[in-house]
């Protein structure tokens, strides 16, 4: 009936040390699909929008999808949920790996963690077999060191586990879960919700494949893992390059965002592109996630002997150009820094560079670093140095944990955080791409290119090919990706599956998952109902519609040079139309009518 | 690879009565140059710009690029920075002294 859902979550309370398991109601999973989307309307019903996220009151919420940890193409990712201490917002972070896999043959669609332990704690999951166990001995180590301990003295060496490290404990406002040691539900800080419940790691180990509910569903996962293999994207150019092909793309279009996005072009993109790293011979494989036929992941060895993950796109851009630095060995370095000590390596790097930029400006005093290293742009030994001092909160690092809004703020000049609701953005400068700049404004978890990544159409051409600097249509194109996303993340699927799978794909896949007769329209409303639930939540947190902006350098300083030199976001007029094709008032709030016709109570 | 660095440094323009040409990602790869110059007097279009480069290379790189007489979906050509979906297409004129970008389709993010 339920197909390969197991249709119960896991309810754990640190304070109380209940263990409880719960049934969920069919209804709400044909509502919310499963991990991005249930987790979300469990949070919206049982924690209070006004909670500080850092207290006992919080929930922090693991969630698989009913195609995570089934053979379906990229059927490896889960989310995890609560309310975020970075922005304040509903947080919610996806991670691939093998532990989400894990908990779903472990027999839970979801685990839900309540409460806060008085000592730390880790979470024991052997199938039916679930303790809560000491881990004073963990406290203050690594996310490696903790993943192989934990193994070993449980004796499940093929278990898997997530967990936090030294950042989370101290609470960094941007601290990562990291699972399976390399990969990362990085972004908004859930790590630091994991850390105030004293909550060190989850180890898993489950026996209980999921059962699709018809047979047509290996039928319909050879077919779309065809299409995935055939694809030029998904079948070659991601596996080949990995994420870092877009360092030359991005760049030769000229939105790479160099020095705390001063500038859309960096001069040494060729000494830290994806195509020198495979040409200084630095790659040794490619490492792919749970039934992912993909494998975009890089495992590196660098000439110091480093070798771990990484670096992907998104790290190497914001340790390398938007820090102004050119030196791969470095960039490496504090990504492997950042798995390691568990912090999420967009807003690590961001943050180093707002203030290299405040540094360079006079704004933040040299006596303030504690004689650590300069700020200044391009220096390599800064960005490790200060990676570190953030886990551990020290000088410095103590002010930057909190992010680079709360830390430019703190000197007067908030305008120099690249952030939408006080998260860092990512790699592609918003005056490139008008129709991603509304998707940054308008992200449900803060400054974010994963929820409707308009650079596909805007710079890549897929599906179709659309013009960048267009605003015509944006707003249409915006809501739809921002729902279909919600839909891959819910159905526990890798967004990356999208350069070749659409939204027929991921309808087939649940419905032959499920057994459910059900129409890629009812699919895509659920993403819809999801999104909106997301909005109506960070409503109620007291988000308010204005903070739907960008930093003012992309409004009001047209780019210096490269290929869209003068242009700025033209926020004023796409955003209206935004709030118009979402059905909400022009004050940007979902309308009754919209609730109602959602659904959403 | 000096000529790589030129062109990797921002450098609008190629030299003279040159077309500097640039390959990326995968193509780089398969054809082990990075890039090449083609000598031109005067404007060419992209498509002969193409076929000019598939006799220099010794590899025909249309079947790579195009889908019969159109850009493949995913396939990427700058000239200037500017992708030519946005200006004339494979009819966009290149003159001496631009510089071409080449990307087969890619991903990530
Ligand atoms: S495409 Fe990459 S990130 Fe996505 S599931 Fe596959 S290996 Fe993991």
């Amino acid at each position: 009936m339920l197909g390969t859902y197991t249709g119960k979550l896991l309810r754990i309370n640190l304070s109380t040390g209940e263990i409880k398991v719960e049934d969920i109601p069919e209804e709400y999973l044909r509502k919310y699909i499963g991990g991005r989307g249930l987790a979300s309307y469990y949070l919206y019903k049982e924690v209070d929008p006004k909670v500080d996220p850092l207290s006992p009151e919080n929930k922090l919420i693991f969630a698989t999808g009913p195609l995570t940890g089934t053979a379906a193409p990229t059927g490896g990712r889960y989310m995890v949920v609560t309310k975020g201490p970075l922005t304040g917002t509903i947080a919610s972070s996806n991670s691939g790996g093998f532990f989400g896999a894990e908990l779903k043959h472990a027999g839970y669609d979801m685990l839900i963690v309540e409460g806060k332990s008085d000592k730390p704690v880790y979470i024991y999951i052997n199938d039916d077999q679930v303790e809560i166990r000491d881990a004073s001995h963990l406290w203050g180590k690594g996310t490696h060191y903790t993943t192989d301990k934990l193994k070993e003295e449980t004796g499940l060496s093929r278990a898997k586990v997530a967990c936090i490290g030294p950042a989370g404990e101290n609470l960094v406002k941007f601290a990562a879960v990291i699972n399976d040691k390399h990969r990362a539900a990085g972004r908004t800080g859930v790590g630091a919700v994991m850390g105030s419940k004293m909550l060190k790691a989850v180890i898993v180990k489950g026996s209980k494949k999921p059962k699709a509910a018809t047979d047509k569903f290996l039928h319909v996962i050879r077919e779309k893992t065809d299409t995935l293999r055939k694809d030029s994207i998904t079948g070659e150019g991601l596996p080949k390059l990995g994420t870092k092909v877009l360092d030359n793309i991005i760049n030769q279009n000229g939105l790479y965002p160099t020095r705390n996005f001063q500038t859309g072009v960096f001069e040494k993109t060729y000494e830290v592109s994806g195509e020198a790293l495979v040409e200084k011979g630095y790659l040794i494989k490619n490492r792919a996630c749970y039934a992912c036929p993909i494998g975009c992941g890089r495992v590196t060895k660098l000439p110091t002997g480093l070798e771990g993950e990484g670096p992907e796109y998104e790290t190497g851009w914001a340790f390398g150009a938007d820090c102004g630095v050119s030196d791969l060995n470095a960039i490496t370095e504090a990504n492997f820094l950042c798995n390691d000590l568990g912090l999420d390596t967009i807003s690590t790097g961001a943050t180093i560079a707002c203030a290299m930029e405040l540094y360079e400006r006079g704004i933040l005093p040299k006596e303030d670093l504690q004689k650590g290293p300069e700020l200044r742009f391009g220096n390599s030994e800064a960005i490790v140095y200060y990676t570190y001092k953030i886990a551990y909160r020290e000088g410095l690092g103590d002010k930057l944990a909190e992010g680079s809004y709360r830390f430019a703020e703190s000197y007067g000049h908030p305008e120099y955080s690249m952030s939408v609701k006080k998260q860092e953005l990512p790699a592609y400068d918003p005056r490139g791409v008008q129709g991603h700049a509304l998707e940054y404004a308008t992200s449900n978890r803060g400054g974010c290119h994963v929820r409707g990544y308009m650079i596909s159409p805007e710079i890549l051409g897929v599906p179709e090919k659309l013009d960048p600097q267009s605003l015509e249509g944006k707003a249409e194109w915006v809501k739809i990706f921002q729902d279909l996303t919600a839909v891959i993340d819910s159905e526990g699927l890798c967004l990356f599956s999208s350069f070749a799978l659409g939204a027929d794909d991921y309808r087939d896949l649940l419905a032959a998952a499920t057994g459910w007769d059900i129409s890629t329209e009812e699919v895509m409303k659920a993403g819809e109902r999801i999104w909106n639930l997301e909005r109506v939540y960070n409503l109620k947190a007291g988000i308010d519609p204005k903070e739907d902006k960008l930093p003012k350098r992309f409004l009001e300083e047209p780019m210096p040079d490269g290929p869209n030199k003068g242009a700025v976001v033209k926020l004023d007029e796409l955003l209206p139309k935004y709030y118009e094709v979402r059905g909400w008032t022009k004050e940007g709030i979902p309308t009754e009518e919209k609730l109602k016709e959602l659904g959403i109570e | 690879m000096d000529e790589r660095r030129d062109t990797d440094r921002g450098e609008t323009k190629g030299t003279g009565n040159r077309i500097k040409i640039e390959f990326f990602a995968t193509l780089r790869l398969v054809l082990g140059v990075a890039g090449l110059e083609i000598e031109a007097d005067g404007p060419v279009t992209v498509r002969q710009l193409i076929s000019i480069a598939s006799e220099k290379l010794g590899t025909d790189i249309s079947a790579k690029l195009m889908d019969g007489d159109k850009i493949k979906r995913g396939t990427m050509i700058l000239v200037n920075g500017k992708n030519i979906h946005h200006l004339n297409g494979l009819d966009t004129l290149v003159k001496p002294g631009d510089r071409v970008a080449v990307f087969p389709p890619a991903g990530g993010g």
